[in-house]
């Protein structure tokens, strides 16, 4: 008995294709899509996220398993080790973000409905979501974070990460207003950021996050360092050549 | 159908790029020549949304071309374009198909019809980066179209097209331009002459030859050298 | 969006019934040019009532033979589940005349058209059991008719060397 795909690729290949050219004109007399549907944010999203490379997912994943099942067995100061991390996280998270721009993709999608401005933002947008669910799942589960407070030790993580993502962000839109586009520089800036915070944290670490310190002063740098990355965003935003699109 | 430019201008600095440039453009192929550096992707840029002006006008029926309801009936092929190294040619056009709003089942089809239209139907499951230089074209060419747009924007399509490759290219748009307003920016004129059915001639940013060309008004080339000369 | 989608499915349709290409083509868009002016909320079946009855006042208009398939020994190079047969156009088109006009239709919409079982049963009107069971046995049918029409152009083949 004959199965079911040998039937349709019989019968699908019997049938003639129409021509295109005819079928072209013939949609287009009939008259433009008045009502396009317009994409809606959450299917931006989906779609982005798509198309996020698994590396990213599985870099996410590696490191929350460390904390979770104590791999590494360095017992002092897990929350101080994987805080050190962060940067290098946020690193990721920016190339893997800036991957349309870096590959020259970002053209194309500026005249697609989705627009350069609403792909790079949606794609930026399921980053920092997962990211910032895998630094609360983080929070969580290191060991030694329920002495010190759930939300302290998410405020000490998320710190360093949101530091390093506005420096980049600041040096991507001085590299764009240049107007030098290198590939190299996509990936060099964040990284190099990274560095920067990475041992800054050193100097950082004597003068604030320190454990003696005040669980409300870290709030309160958090706060600050949100505010930032706000303004970050918002002149991003405002970026010359995204706004227009 | 008509795309009105109404003085646009574009200037960095000291450099202007464009220099208040006025035309309009209907149904048809239209040939912007120009030498490398007269302003030609610039302009084409701005048409597309992606280059805002110093200060003019651009509109498409009425409808700014900053807008959502434009880039729905837009296509535009870049001089270069990059992809995702991991990217088959089949997932280069699917990916595109779901920014213009395709669901996944319209962008299968629509993918492989696009792909036998330029001839890239063998290879599509192969990398996009493995492809010839005329096979990437191709593949640019089909990108443009997946919105059967009404307004086509090419800039320097037929680089590193051979020469089956170049008639192929132009049979398809001479038929797209039946029912579309088709730009196509080129510094060879033979190229143009053939397909287009008004030529702009442009250099510096302004426009110093417009009209239409035929057979009978003698080599196009010569009169585009002899134009500037002046 | 609703004409992309469906124009594919409704010339594939209409080639079935009048296996002409252009006519095909021309019945597709007309189908398409009536549906326009009409407001429905279940677009595909209307748009397959208005295509089926175009068929039928074409083929009332036009008895004869309306075939145009010149590459008759074009083959479609399927190994099909039985015996390594490979399948040629013309002997499809044979064993698809054979079958009645309402197993030919349910074998168009499920495996050319690949509707689902639910939207088949209300194009229908049958059952959903009815359905299956037609299929079945009109696949079976089909596969019949395929396999003789192959052993007999084996056999002419043999005659026609056997002269040689």
């Amino acid at each position: 008995m004959m199965r079911d795909s040998e039937i349709k690729i019989l019968l699908k290949g019997y049938c003639e294709a129409p021509d295109n050219m005819k079928k072209d004109a013939f949609i287009r007399s009939i008259g433009r899509k008045q009502q396009f549907e317009k994409v809606s944010f959450v299917k931006m999203l989906a779609l982005q996220a798509r198309y996020i490379r698994k590396r990213m997912w599985i870099i996410s994943i590696l490191l929350l398993a460390w904390a979770v099942f104590n791999i590494s067995g360095l017992e002092s100061e897990k929350v101080e080790i994987i805080s050190k991390i962060m940067p290098f996280f946020a690193c990721f998270g920016m190339i893997e973000g800036c991957r349309a721009k870096m590959h020259e993709m970002s053209e194309l999608e500026g005249t697609t409905l989705f627009s350069a401005k609403g792909a790079y933002f949606a794609k930026m947008a399921v980053i920092a979501m997962a990211h910032f669910f895998t630094i609360v799942l983080l929070a969580v589960f290191t060991p030694g974070a329920h002495e010190k407070g759930c939300l302290i030790v998410m405020a000490r993580l998320l710190i360093p990460y949101i530091v390093t993502s506005i420096l980049s962000m600041e040096a991507e839109r001085s590299i764009r207003s240049c107007g030098k586009d290198n590939e190299g520089i996509h990936i060099a800036i964040p990284f190099c950021v990274a560095l920067v915070v990475f041992y800054g944290r050193e100097v950082l670490y004597d003068m604030h996050v320190t454990d003696s310190l005040d669980a409300s002063k870290v709030m309160m740098l958090l706060a600050l360092v949100l505010v930032f990355q706000t303004i970050e965003v918002k002149k991003t935003v405002k970026l010359e050549e995204l706004l227009w699109n | 159908m008509e795309l009105k430019i109404d003085r646009l201008t574009k200037q960095y600095d000291s450099k202007i790029a464009v220099d208040r440039m006025s035309f309009s453009l209907e149904k048809g192929v239209t040939g912007l020549l120009g030498a490398n550096g007269a302003g030609k992707t610039t302009l084409m840029r701005m048409m597309v949304g992606l280059l805002s002006p110093t200060s003019g006008e651009i509109n498409y029926d009425g409808i700014p071309v900053k807008s959502e309801e434009y880039r729905n009936v837009l296509g535009y092929l870049p001089q270069d374009f990059g992809y995702y190294p991991e990217f088959s040619g089949k997932e280069f056009l699917m990916y595109f198909c779901a920014l213009k709003g395709l669901d996944r089942k319209a962008a299968k089809a629509r993918t492989a019809e696009l792909l036998k239209l330029v001839g890239l139907e063998d290879v599509a499951g192969k990398k996009v980066k493995k492809y010839s230089g005329g096979m990437k074209q191709r593949l640019g060419i089909a990108q443009a179209l997946i919105n059967r747009p009404e307004v086509l924007v090419l800039d320097e399509p037929t680089a590193g097209l051979d020469p089956k490759e170049r008639v192929r290219f132009r049979e398809l748009i001479e038929k797209i331009g039946k029912e579309a307003i088709v730009l196509l920016s080129t510094h060879i004129v033979s190229d143009v002459e053939n397909i287009a059915d008004r030529i702009i001639m442009m250099n510096s940013g302004q426009i110093v030859w417009q009209g239409t060309w035929k057979e009978e008004d003698g080599s196009l080339e010569d009169f585009y050298l002899k134009t500037f000369m002046q | 969006m609703e004409i992309e989608q469906y124009y594919d499915k409704i010339y594939r349709y209409c080639y079935f019934k009048v296996n002409n290409k252009t006519l095909a083509e021309d019945l597709t868009q007309e189908t398409f040019l009536r549906f326009l002016g009409a407001d429905c909320v279940y677009p595909d079946r209307y748009l397959y009532t208005i295509a089926k009855n175009l068929c039928i006042d074409e083929y009332r208009k036009n008895k004869p033979e309306l075939t145009d398939i010149n590459n008759c020994e074009e083959e479609l190079g399927i190994q099909s589940g039985f015996e390594n047969a490979i399948v040629d156009k013309l002997s499809v088109k044979q064993a698809l005349d054979e079958i009645s006009d309402e197993d030919r239709e349910l074998l168009i919409l499920r495996y050319v058209n690949d509707e689902p079982m639910s939207e088949i049963c209300k194009l229908t009107g049958i059952s959903r059991f009815a359905v299956y069971r037609r299929l079945k046995d009109a696949k079976s049918r089909l596969q019949v008719l395929l396999e003789r029409g192959n052993d007999e152009r084996f056999r002419n083949k043999d005659l026609a060397e056997g002269l040689l």
